[in-house]
Formats: structure tokens, sequence, C-alpha cells
């Protein structure tokens, strides 16, 4: 058979030493160049499209981070006691500015800041487990091409911050777990602490860091080192914990309050409950089928089940360090903490056809995302034979989820449980309230988002926050408020519950009707009596 | 020896056309000749080689070009082949790629001459079947296994899998898992010139046989690719290598491409649209129709979603009315032939090739939107995955069949797998898929209980079981025995070295 020529194509070595060294010394600048350039990009691309805010809860971080700086009660004690404070904390000095507010970017911010250096944690970690540049490369990838992350990363949730707080407290275990340097173990507490302040499933990591912490310890240095060594760590992580409590018993009078208080999550729990929708609950099969089925959709399900294999090879390689062995497991520790929350009750998550025909929650699986990143990396690492197999299906499955837009999460945002169109009761408001005098009685704790998309200013409404306002306007209401949102004949609409049965109620017109709520005016006949400027003054 | 190999080569093969022969579909007509062998017999009953649109759309395809020299159907043939047409510039014709069809003229003309045309024709996919019986031995051979392990793989893929019952219709899968297989014993093979036409033919035919082709074939052809450079270091220099022989894969892919751009052209008016794209057309109307899972997402959908990933990987590997291993359990013991093959050094890399097609093929087909592939018996999808599982099936075999704890195991997955095949091949592949079955008014079952209930009834689609055995032997009866036969056959394959407890007989 006639034999074909090869053709020749000489590349000087210099010149490849030089390309090779380069990018080598220049990768992790150019990597953390480009998570920035998407953060933007993404940011940009979700807020045009008006998705940015989709989310209701969004709204109301939004709304609790302006509430501190304005309103007829601006203050600390605005922070509230359900959702933790750190996210709103990072919004106060940027949220005063009405763009960033109603933008969401006083929220975003930290959610784009936390995805470059949850990127960048990924990057480190996988570089003090001696992974190559390839590896380190395709671990970031993994995370960033994600439709769920950068829609995540570009809204006023808490995810992405919670994620790198969590990813920063297992990493700097990790390098303790390597070197048994003390100010690792001081970093990881301190970013654990921080994690406890974002989410409640940062207080299940401080727990299971200072668990295997203790084991180890104790298993390699007898008990007295390790109760030192525990008490070190707790001492700072858990200073957050101990903050909420006290917080909870300064403020509301309860260290429990946000546990059990009325507009904790265990009181909406305890309703889903009763009406039977809370199907995880004592369930720890249904508990984990639907934790699981959360992080397939977030994760695209290829890499997650490839993240597997690389977590068992990462494991059970004798060549690893055990104790390290032992500290990567806080990178799971979402995965433990979710399914123990659905079991418990604490929870609730709704996957489209698994449980309920709504999605609601589904983005607690995108909380895997580093961990899939890390093992998926390692996979292509320690298998290097299947190295570009393992890549060529990731980019294939990554191509599919981008050409579908498929991001659960925004699914999730739109068309679950977890959105309110508000737009025609905000709306309205914009349209009628906008320019005239008087105050909006609403309850924030059901109405966030009406709040937020009104595109008014905070000290126009009256709320629970607002302290003497809002016990004064539940009495005498047609002294205070000349409009009334509320949801009719729904006692769980703490306005409602409270104007109801008030004589000055009987002043009101309702004017309109909405889906999630209705609004009621003020007759003109009774406007002389009407407060429509604060009075109050500073209030404690 | 040679000589030895060549007859046990030829038995099998003929064993095999034997056995298969007798599931080819058929019924005798009230005069006693055969049915459905021109249109005045010819109707789309269940167990009946027209019980499937998939087969009618080709086979009608195939008889428009014989008989009129058009590529286009009259109306009788579209209503037959409804709902896998389209409507173009007023002329109905195939959704299909045209491949198959090409393919099958010279037997349908063969049939024109017998008077059996649609008999002719639906051979085509026993050619194929016995081809990939061939090729499977081959691929097995080459991962390690034996000369009798490797040919009972490839009875295992044959007569253990569902690709069985898609040897008595007329449909894409055997053409294009052959042509799969071929194609990556292809890319084992050093990167000639010849080798590479050759390989350009496989992929070009692939496609024209069934578009997804391109995707599943996508590792190979990034690996065949990849084997054309090679870099060498010098003293001061690297020199990237490319080789020439490239152009051959070229020259392979041309006249294909070139035939489905006039194909195209003279179809839907467009050398580049297929005929996918235009959507399925009603008889009389301009209209496409949409399919409802196109209605039921806000996202932009493809036919390939990464959000299906996991339902449909459910549904391809364990579920229980398409699943893989629940109708082969068989295939279970071929991963652990993956590992095996993996562990000698030798054959990495083509292990790690065969492990990408694999897994090219089930994430290909688990973010399809309907990865039950419609009515069907078993993850159709996967028959070329069953052929590469088969094959690995060999190493196993090839490594354990002296030990009597893996003999008791093989034979106890085997003849389920052989039993739920059989049931398949003498029945339908009507079976609705489970989100369709539980919505069906009277309740059929969603797997191969179907087929059960039908075979119980006595009510079998096998020409030789209507002309020869039907009211003389039960339907249940009829397909323990070709379970006993096909299974045996295999057994006699297995027995001879398992007697002898050596390390291998040589023939």
């Amino acid at each position: 058979m006639f034999k074909m020529p090869t053709v020749n194509i000489p590349i000087g070595k210099v010149l490849v030493n030089t390309i090779k060294t380069m990018t080598e010394e220049n990768i992790f600048r150019y990597g953390v160049i480009l998570l920035c350039i998407m953060a933007v990009w993404n940011f940009t691309n979700f807020y045009q499209n008006h998705l940015g805010l989709s989310y209701n809860d969004a709204r109301s971080h939004l709304d609790i981070g302006r509430r501190v700086v304005e309103g007829l009660k601006p203050g600390l004690a605005q922070l509230g006691s359900v959702w933790l404070p750190l996210p709103h904390i990072l919004m106060i000095p940027t949220i005063w500015n009405d763009f960033m507010w109603h933008s969401g970017l006083a929220g975003s911010i930290q959610s784009m800041i936390s995805f470059v250096f949850t990127g960048i944690l990924i990057y480190q970690i996988l570089k003090y487990l001696k992974v190559g540049i390839l590896g380190r490369i395709f671990g970031v990838s993994v995370f960033s091409a994600n439709l769920n992350v950068l829609y995540l990363q570009s809204t006023a949730m808490t995810e992405l911050l919670l994620m790198v707080t969590m990813t920063a407290g297992a990493y700097y275990f990790m390098r303790w777990a390597m070197d048994q340097d003390v100010l690792h173990l001081i970093k990881s507490a301190f970013w654990t602490m921080l994690a406890t302040l974002v989410r409640y499933d940062g207080w299940f990591l401080f727990v299971f860091t200072a668990l295997l912490l203790f084991i180890e310890v104790l298993r390699k240095r007898g008990y007295k080192t390790a109760e030192g060594v525990f008490i070190l760590f707790c001492t700072l992580a858990g200073l957050g914990v101990v903050s909420w409590f006290m917080w909870n018993l300064l403020i509301f009078k309860d260290p429990l309050y946000f546990a059990y208080g009325p507009f904790s999550a265990h009181s909406q729990q305890e309703q889903l409950l009763a009406s039977g929708n809370l199907p995880t609950k004592g369930n720890l099969a249904i508990s984990t089928q639907v934790y699981l089925y959360a992080l397939l959709f977030n994760s695209y399900t290829l890499p997650a089940i490839l993240a597997f294999f690389g977590a068992l090879a990462f494991w059970f390689n004798k060549k690893i360090n055990i104790t390290l062995r032992i500290a990567s497991l806080t990178l799971l520790a979402p995965l433990l903490f979710n399914i123990l929350a659905l079991y418990l009750g604490h929870s609730v998550l709704f996957i489209q056809g698994i449980s309920g025909n709504t999605w609601f929650n589904v983005r607690y699986g995108i909380l895997m995302a580093p961990a899939i990143a890390i093992f998926m990396a390692y996979l292509i690492d320690h298998f290097k034979d299947f190295r570009w197999l393992v890549i060529g299906l990731f980019a294939f499955v990554t191509f599919f989820a981008f050409a579908n837009q498929d991001a659960v999460t925004i699914d999730d945002a739109r068309v679950g449980s977890s959105q309110k169109n508000v737009s025609e009761v905000s709306g309205w408001l914009n349209k009628y309230a906008k320019d005239r005098a008087g105050f909006i009685l609403i309850s924030a704790a059901s109405h966030d988002a009406i709040i937020f998309s009104s595109g008014l200013p905070m000290k126009k409404f009256i709320h629970e926050g607002t302290g003497a306002y809002w016990e004064s306007a539940t009495t005498v209401p047609d002294h205070w408020a000349r409009w009334i949102v509320m949801r009719t004949h729904d006692d769980n609409d703490l306005t409602f519950k409270l104007v109801k049965d008030t004589e000055g109620f009987k002043n009101y017109d309702l004017v309109d009707s909405y889906p999630f709520a209705d609004i009621y005016e003020l007759k003109s006949e009774y406007f002389d009596r009407l407060n429509t400027t604060p009075v109050f003054g500073k209030q404690k | 020896m040679k000589i030895v190999q060549v007859l046990l080569g030829m038995g099998v093969v003929l064993i095999s056309l034997f056995l298969l022969m007798l599931l080819i579909k058929g019924d005798v007509d009230s005069g006693g000749g055969l049915k459905y062998q021109n249109s005045s017999t010819r109707e789309a009953v269940l167990e009946g080689p027209f019980e499937s649109s998939g087969n009618n759309a080709r086979f009608l395809q195939t008889e428009a070009i014989v008989e009129r020299g058009s590529l286009f159907y009259t109306i009788d043939q579209a209503t037959l082949s409804r709902p896998d047409i389209v409507k173009a510039n007023g002329e109905y014709f195939s959704i299909f790629p045209p491949g198959v069809s090409f393919l099958a003229i010279p037997l349908y003309i063969l049939g024109r001459i017998v008077g059996a045309p649609q008999l002719t024709t639906y051979l085509l996919n026993i050619i194929f079947a016995l081809v990939n019986l061939l090729l499977v031995t081959r691929l097995s051979r080459k991962l390690g296994a034996g000369v009798l392990p490797s040919y009972i793989a490839g009875l295992i893929f044959l007569f253990g899998t569902n690709a069985l019952i898609y040897t008595t219709g007329f449909s894409q899968h055997h053409v294009s898992t052959a042509l799969i297989l071929l194609a990556l014993l292809n890319a084992f093979r050093d990167r000639s010139l010849l080798n590479n036409i050759l390989f350009g033919v496989y992929f070009g035919s692939a496609v024209l046989m069934d578009i997804p082709n391109a995707i599943s074939m996508l590792p190979l052809v990034i690996y065949v690719l990849y084997k054309h450079f090679s870099i060498k270091a010098g003293t001061r220099s690297y020199n990237i290598q490319l080789r020439l022989s490239f152009v051959g894969l070229i020259l392979g892919l041309v006249p294909f491409v070139i035939l489905f751009a006039l194909y195209n052209f003279q179809t839907t008016g467009s050398y580049a649209a297929l005929a996918q794209t235009l959507g399925r057309a009603r008889i009389g109307e301009v209209e496409k129709i949409q399919d409802i899972s196109l209605q039921t997402t806000a996202r932009n959908f493809i036919a390939f979603d990464s959000r299906l990933f996991s339902r449909g990987l459910y549904v391809l590997t364990i579920s229980d009315d398409r699943g893989l291993f629940f109708y082969s359990p068989l295939l279970i013991l071929s991963l652990l032939g993956g590992v095996m093959a993996y562990k000698r050094n030798e054959i990495k890399e083509k292990v790690v090739l065969l492990i990408a097609l694999i897994l090219m093929i089930v994430s290909l087909y688990a973010m399809f939107w309907d990865p039950w592939g419609g009515w069907a018996f078993g993850p159709r999808y996967m028959i070329p995955v069953t052929a590469l599982l088969s094959a690995l099936l060999g190493v196993v075999v090839h490594k354990y069949y002296r030990k009597l704890v893996f003999t008791i195991i093989f034979i106890l997955f085997l003849l389920p797998s052989f039993f739920i095949s059989s049931l398949g091949a003498f029945t339908t592949t009507q079976v609705p898929p489970k989100v369709e079955a539980v919505n069906l008014e009277p309740k059929i079952p969603y797997n191969y209980k179907y087929n059960l209930q039908l075979i119980n009834k006595d009510e079998l689609g096998s020409l030789a079981y209507n002309y020869f055995f039907k009211g003389k032997m039960g339907g249940l009866q009829t397909v323990g025995l070709y379970t006993a036969g096909t299974a045996g056959f295999v057994l006699l394959l297995y027995a001879p070295q398992f007697i002898s407890r050596k390390e291998e007989i040589n023939v």
C-alpha cells in the first residue's frame, strides 16, 4: 500500500518552554481575571433580562439590608431573627443607594465576589492535593461552567456566600490536616464562624468539623491534646452561633426565637406538615432521594456521578494521609446537613415530579458544586488514561446544558413556590401611592417582595419592624395608614390578623384585589385625622 | 488450526442464521400464500412486519424508489408510514435519513423477482445481525478473549439482548451497530490511507443510517484524528508530525456527504435541511405536529437536554420498562470485563476508547427527550452498547469459565436474558413506555410482561410458527424451546472448556 508522507512542523524548544513557563506562572492570574469577567458578564445578563430578582427571597434579603439604613425605624435591630445576619451586614455599605438596592447589586456583589473566591479556593485545594495544572483548571471549569452557579452568583441570594465561607473553612481544615499548623486551624475556625452567620448549614459544618477534629486528634495524640485543640477551634468557630443566641435574647427576649418564633422555618414547616406537604420528615429514604435529585439537577447529573467515583478514588487512596482524607469529608457537609434537615423536618425541598408538582428550594443542591468540582478534578488527575474521556463527556453535557439554558434554579425562582408575581400589586402602589402622602400598612413577613418591587422608599411602609408605628397602625389603622395591603381572610398575614376587628378598618374601601394581596384605601372623609409624616422620632 | 476456526465460524453463522430465520415475521393469507407481500394484504397489525411506522417508513421508501423511481410516498404509502412522515413542496417523504432504504434496494429487487419483496427486504437486518455477531466476536478477540469465549460473546449479543427482536424488523439498529463496530475496529488499526478511507466510509454511511450516529461516534472520530499527530523532541526543537493520510478520512466521507446533501435537496429543497427539522406532518395537512414535550417547558428546547439526564440514565439502565440490565441481566457481568480488560497494558488504550464509546452513547440518549424509543422492546437505542458490553463479557468468560461458581452464575443470568429476548422476538416491539402505559385503557404492561401475555394467548408473529406449528404447539412451549435452543447453543460452546479445565482449548 502506498505510504502517505508526513508533514513536520518544527517548534523551537525555547518558544515552547517560554509559553509553558508563562502559562504556569500566569494561569492563576488569568483564571481570576476570567472568573471576574464571568461574574460581571452574568450579572449584567441576568440584570438585563430581569431574572436576577426573580427569587422572592432575593428581594427580601435586599429589603432587610435596606431597612437597616432607611425606613421609619432604621437600625441594626432590623437584621431580624430568622435569617442569619452576615449577608445583610455586608449589604450595609452599598444598600443606601437606590440603584444598588433596586438592581439587587448590593446583594449580588457579595455573591459575585464569593463566586470568584470559591473558584480560587477550588484551585488552591487541588494544588495542595497535588493535582496537576490541567486538573486544577478543569476543577475550576466544572464549578464555573454551571448555569446554576452563574445564576445564583448574579443574585442577592446567600448560596455563594455560604459556599465560599464553607469551602474556605474546609480548605484550611484540609491544610491543617496536611501540616498540623495551628494557624490553619484558626483560619478554618474563622471561616467556619462566618459560615455560621450566613446560613444554618454553617452550624452543621461547625459541629461536623469540630467532631472530626476531636476524633482525629484523639486518635493520634490522646485526650488532653484533643480537648485543647477542640476548645481552640470551637472558641472561634462557635462565636457566631453564640452571638446569634445572644442577639435573639437581647432583641427578642428569647435565645431560641430564631428557631421557634412565629416567622421561623420551623413554624412554616409545621404548617406544611399539618397540610401533609412535608413527606421528607421522618423518612430518611425520601429525604435522601429528594436532596440527591436536587443535587443531580443542579449539577447536570453526569458530573455528580463522576465526582462520586473521584471521591471514592480519593478516599481509598492509601498514599494520601488519612487525616487529610478525613478532613476532606467536610466538603460533604452540605449533603449531610440537607438530608438531615429534611429528615428532621427543619427544611423543605420540592422536586417537580418527585415531591409535589412544583420546585421549591431546589437551589440547595448547588451547595455541593465545590465538592463535585474538586472530586472530578481529582478523578482526571488520578486516572490519567480516562482524563480526556471525562473532560470530553463533561464538555458534551455542559454544551447541552448551555444550549438548553438548563438552570433549575431559574425555574425554581420563576415558576416554583419560591416566586410570586407581585407586579400587579407593586405596580398599583407605584402608580397611586408614589406621589401621594400617607403610609402603607403591610406585613413584611408576608409581602416583602411587594415592598421591594413597588420601587417606593422604605419609609413609606409601616411593617412589623417599625415599632410604635406598627403598634399604632394595627390598633387604629385609619389614623396611620392611607393604604393597607394584605391577604384578606388569612390570619397568617399579620396585618389582617391584627386589623380585621378594629373599628378603623371599617373606614377603608377595597380598591383592588390580586392573587397575592388585596389593596385597601382610606375613605377620603377620614383624611383629616390621618398622620402622613413620621412623628415618633428616634425609637429604641 | 485456521481451517478449524473457519469451520467453527461458518458453523456458528449458519446455525445462527437458521435460528434467526425462525423469527422472521409473517403469516399466511386465506389462500395459503405469503401475507404482506403486496399492498392489498399489507396492514399495520400487531406482531406483523408493518406493526411499526419506523419499519414502514423505511420499507415504503425502498418500494417507492424501486417501483416508481421516486423518493416520495403515494398517499397510501404515506398513510401507512405516519406519523414518521414529513411534507414539503406538496410531497410526503420519510422523516428518517435514507441509508437503510438505499441499502435494501438490491434485496427488494430480488424479492420482486421471487414474489416476496417485503420478506427479502427485511432480511437486511438479519444479514447485519450476523455481521454483528462476527464483529462482536472479533472485538472480543481484540480485547483478549479466546476463540470460543469470543463466539459466546457474539451469540450473547445476538440471542441474549434486545438486539434479537430488531433482526425481525426494518429499522436502523443493526446496520448502525455494524458500522459503529467496524469503525471501532478500524480505529484500533494503523492510520494508513486505506484505513482512513474506510473509516470515512463507515462514519459517513452511519450518519446516513441514523443522524445521532454522528454524535455517538465522536470519540472514535476524535481518537482517529488524534492518531495523525505525534510530537518528537529534537535537540533544539519539537517536531509536530502530521500524517497526510488523514486525507483518506475526507475521501471516504465526502461521497456520503454529497449523497446526503443531494437527498436533502431532492426532498426538503435545501442541501442542508434535514427532514427531521421540518417536523412530522399529518396526512392532508401542511401543519407540523407539535410534540407535547416541546410545549411543556419555557426553556429553549432541543432534542437532547441535560435536565433529563438522570431520568434517561435510569430508564436506559435499570428501570423496569427499558432498563438494559433489566432486559439482559447477563450484561451486568460485562462491567467486570471492562475492569479486567483495562488492567492489560497492551490493550488499555483500546479499552478506554471502547468505554468512551459506551459512555457517549449512554450520555447522548440519557439526555434524549424520549429515551424509551417510543413503543419499543427494551432499550433499542442501546443496541450498540449491548454489542460492546457483550464483547467485554467474552473477556470475563475467557477468564472464568473453568470456575464452577462463575459457571453457575453465568447460567443463572444467561437463561432469563435469553428467555426475555425470545419473548420479544416472537411477538412485538410495540410495548408502551411506562409513562404511557399507566394511562392506557385497557391497561397493558409496559415491559416484556406484555410479550408474555401475547405468548400465553398463542399470538406469535413468527412466519415459521404460523406456517408450521400454529395449533400444534403452544406459544410458551415454542418460546421455551427456542430459548433452550439458543442458550443450549451457547452452552455447547461453553462446555468443552469447562469440562477440559485447560487454560484454553486451541481451535
